[in-house]
């Protein structure tokens, strides 16, 4: 919620570019760390209502670089209250000594070895791709934003999906010929499909299981070569149910897939990576109610996402789960 | 953006060098029913974010508290911290 209103509020955009650091990150990891970043956390956290370490602990801080709690709520739903929260604590900011608030007044040390466990580092040479799903309608041969009576359900999704430099070597072409199609590598297409081919458009998907996948082709083929660089498109289709019988499984996905991909001879990567696919979805799982009635159109998008922007090089949702991400299960 | 990409003419280019592992890519590839172009272009319209939809990604944010610290004092500025259980820029 605090996505469509209070940090879409301009006043509040502006706040944010001006007068405040802004941070964003995932509970489920800082609450969790033994680390410095996480025992900074516990210490303003404990400040305010969310004093249980096991326990949520979202919502909206402000606090000094020194960790001195100045306001909190626990949700941004309502921009109004919000900016009033942000009003007060930066007054009292402005209350505390000029030895404790002026540029450069803190000492930050470096910080310590993360934890291992709940923290999760962009590997060398990875190629990230930035994840939209939306719910469609269609309004004779075009694509519309899809209706639900979901709150913010008919917003493009978002999420990341991380491949590796290895695995980005092995989806480059090794025939640069017009017509030679290959097979997406394996892990690739199983990745996408589990983890990447989900309904998030309402929040938090259950992600496939493995034997859940009941189907995945993904072929590419060299349309276009040149000394500099290799077109490619992608043509693929999963399908990705709860029950081998599509009928009787309770969610489900049918999609189909294409892309448009540019390989660059000399980088050695992607230069373009665009990969659309629609198809009917039906069901929820546990943190997605909402969903609309039996079959309807979901659709999904995918880019080279920008890494220089911290906030495109955030950990995909499924990559909670280490292992199965990286498909060691 | 992809004006680069062209389905037409595709015919003329043969090259010769091989790149890449070649992993995996001695299996036949599937015949995939395929998505025309034209849906392909409505479809990334269709899904990606519109103009003015995600105007909380104009924001500068950052994703470490430690480092979202060391601007905050070297600024003299405070901290506003956005926690959610699933990341508030992702996850949906």
């Amino acid at each position: 919620m605090g996505r469509v209103s209070t940090f879409a509020d301009p006043e509040v955009i502006k706040l944010c570019e001006t007068s405040f650091v802004p941070v964003c990150t995932d509970d489920w990891y800082t609450r969790r760390r033994r680390d410095d970043e996480g025992e900074f956390f516990h210490k303003v956290a404990v400040q305010g209502p969310r004093k249980d370490r096991d326990g949520t602990r979202q919502g909206i801080y402000v606090f000094t670089a020194d960790g001195e709690l100045l306001g909190f709520k626990n949700a941004g739903q309502d921009a109004a209250v919000m900016k009033q929260v942000f009003a007060d604590a930066l007054a009292k900011f402005k209350k505390l000594p000029a030895a404790r608030t002026k540029p450069g007044a803190v000492t930050v040390p470096p910080h310590g070895k993360l934890d291992p466990n709940y923290t999760r580092q962009l590997p060398a040479g990875a190629l990230v791709l930035r994840a939209n799903a939306r719910i469609l309608d269609r309004k004779g041969d075009a694509f519309a934003k899809g209706t639900c009576e979901f709150t913010g359900g008919d917003r493009a999704s978002r999420d990341f999906v991380w491949l590796t430099k290895d695995e980005v070597q092995a989806l480059a072409p090794a025939k640069v010929e017009v017509g030679f199609r290959y097979p997406v590598p394996a892990a690739v297409a199983e990745r996408i499909a589990r983890f990447h081919l989900a309904d998030n458009t309402r929040g938090e998907p259950a992600f496939w299981k493995k034997d859940q996948v009941r189907k995945n082709d993904m072929t590419l083929t060299v349309v276009k070569a040149d000394a500099e660089s290799v077109d490619l498109r992608l043509d693929g289709a999963a399908t990705m149910a709860s029950d081998a019988d599509l009928a009787k499984a309770d969610r489900g996905y049918e999609v189909k897939l294409r892309g448009q991909l540019r390989w660059d001879t000399g980088r050695k990567t992607f230069t373009g990576f665009d990969v659309a696919g629609v198809g009917d979805h039906w069901g929820r799982s546990t943190f997605t109610p909402g969903d609309r009635p039996g079959r309807s159109l979901l659709g999904v998008a995918f880019g080279l996402a920008d890494t220089d922007r911290p906030s495109e090089r955030i950990a995909p949702q499924g990559l909670r789960d280490r292992n199965p991400y990286w498909g060691k299960e | 953006m992809r004006k680069w990409f062209q389905f037409a003419g595709l015919g003329a280019v043969v090259a010769v060098a091989v790149v890449g592992s070649g992993f995996c890519q001695s299996q036949p590839a599937p015949v995939v029913e395929q998505l025309s172009a034209a849906e392909f272009d409505k479809l990334l319209t269709a899904v990606r974010p519109a103009a003015g939809e995600d105007d909380f990604d104009k924001i500068p944010w950052r994703t470490s508290i430690w480092d979202a610290r060391l601007k905050a004092a070297k600024e003299g500025k405070p901290i506003l911290l956005w926690e959610m259980d699933g990341h508030p820029l992702g996850c949906g």
